[in-house]
């Protein structure tokens, strides 16, 4: 059957074959794209999912910006704090290396 | 089977930059797929109403994702499909692909069917949408949305000689379920009634 599927695939590619089963196969297989492409939505049809569509888009566009917005304070918040912590940090590290590296008062 | 030639993808390639730069130029690929995407779920669920939810869902995807979209030489609609299929069994709250529950049709096309295209064609949906599950997938992303079996067995995650096997089985049931019997068919039945 694999040899069959694979002379098959090729009848349909390039509708070249011997064997006449097989080109009935392939000739169904053209009736189907026919068929399978006959479907057609109406103008007004394609106009209102295409504005469902946008809608659906724009929804969800809207949900990640509201989640953002609400996230935005605490994320500037804690960076803040964090900034601030740091700072203090290397303003205390600085001092203190300076403190032991002062040298001795002259005599 | 035609497939995309070079020219048409480059086409592709294009309105897709076109869109990623200004959304409102996104019609022109919504334009081109949106009857394909829609015909592919309604053939694998038989539900009007479904289909244009999942349709609508598909183009939104395709909206939010679009700056984020590469082009890889492959048919954009390779990736709807994708999407309309995951957007399906969201629907379904069942995995993708494996497991649609499909009202499987009696063989008689119904209205909106008759109404859209000859009835013949509508018969050969019909018989379509009957396939197994996986047989319906490859025939319809393969004939429907003419993608190659390099495309189709990304989207369902098979190797192309599976998806040969399945398009061999399919059709051959499909030829069964129309009503035409096989040349061999034919000849053991002319051998029997000797």
């Amino acid at each position: 059957m694999t040899v069959d599927a694979e002379l098959l695939d090729e009848a349909i590619d390039d509708g070249a074959t011997a064997r006449a089963d097989l080109r009935e196969l392939a000739d169904l297989a053209a009736e189907v794209g026919t068929a399978l492409a006959g479907w057609r939505l109406s103008t007004a049809e394609r106009a209102v999912l295409y504005e469902r569509a946008l809608a659906l888009s724009r929804r969800s566009r809207m949900a990640v910006l509201r989640r953002l917005g609400w996230k935005a304070p605490a994320l500037v918040g804690g960076g803040l704090v964090t900034a601030g912590a740091v700072t203090a940090i290397a303003i205390a590290v600085a001092r203190g290396r300076q403190q032991h590296s002062q040298p001795p008062l002259p005599a | 089977m035609p497939h995309r030639s070079a020219a048409d993808l480059e086409e592709e390639r294009r309105l897709i930059l076109a869109a990623q730069r200004d959304r409102a130029a996104f019609a022109p690929l919504y334009e081109r797929y949106v009857d394909q995407i829609h015909g592919y779920i309604y053939t694998l669920t038989k539900d009007r109403e479904l289909a244009d939810d999942v349709t609508a869902a598909t183009f939104a995807k395709a909206l939010e994702e679009l700056p984020r979209f590469e082009w890889r030489g492959v048919p954009y609609s390779a990736w709807l499909y994708r999407v309309a299929g995951n957007a399906l069994a969201r629907e379904k709250r069942k995995p993708a692909w494996a497991e649609l529950a499909v009202d499987l049709p009696d063989g008689s096309p119904d209205l909106a069917d008759v109404a859209a295209t000859s009835e013949r064609a509508a018969t050969v949906r019909a018989a379509v949408a009957a396939l197994p599950d996986d047989q319906r997938q490859v025939v319809l992303l393969r004939f429907g949305g003419e993608l190659r079996n390099k495309e189709i067995a990304a989207i369902m995650n098979r190797s192309e000689g599976a998806v040969k096997l399945l398009t061999f089985r399919a059709l051959t049931a499909l030829r069964r379920r129309l009503g035409a019997p096989l040349p061999a068919e034919r000849a053991a039945l002319q051998a029997g009634g000797k």
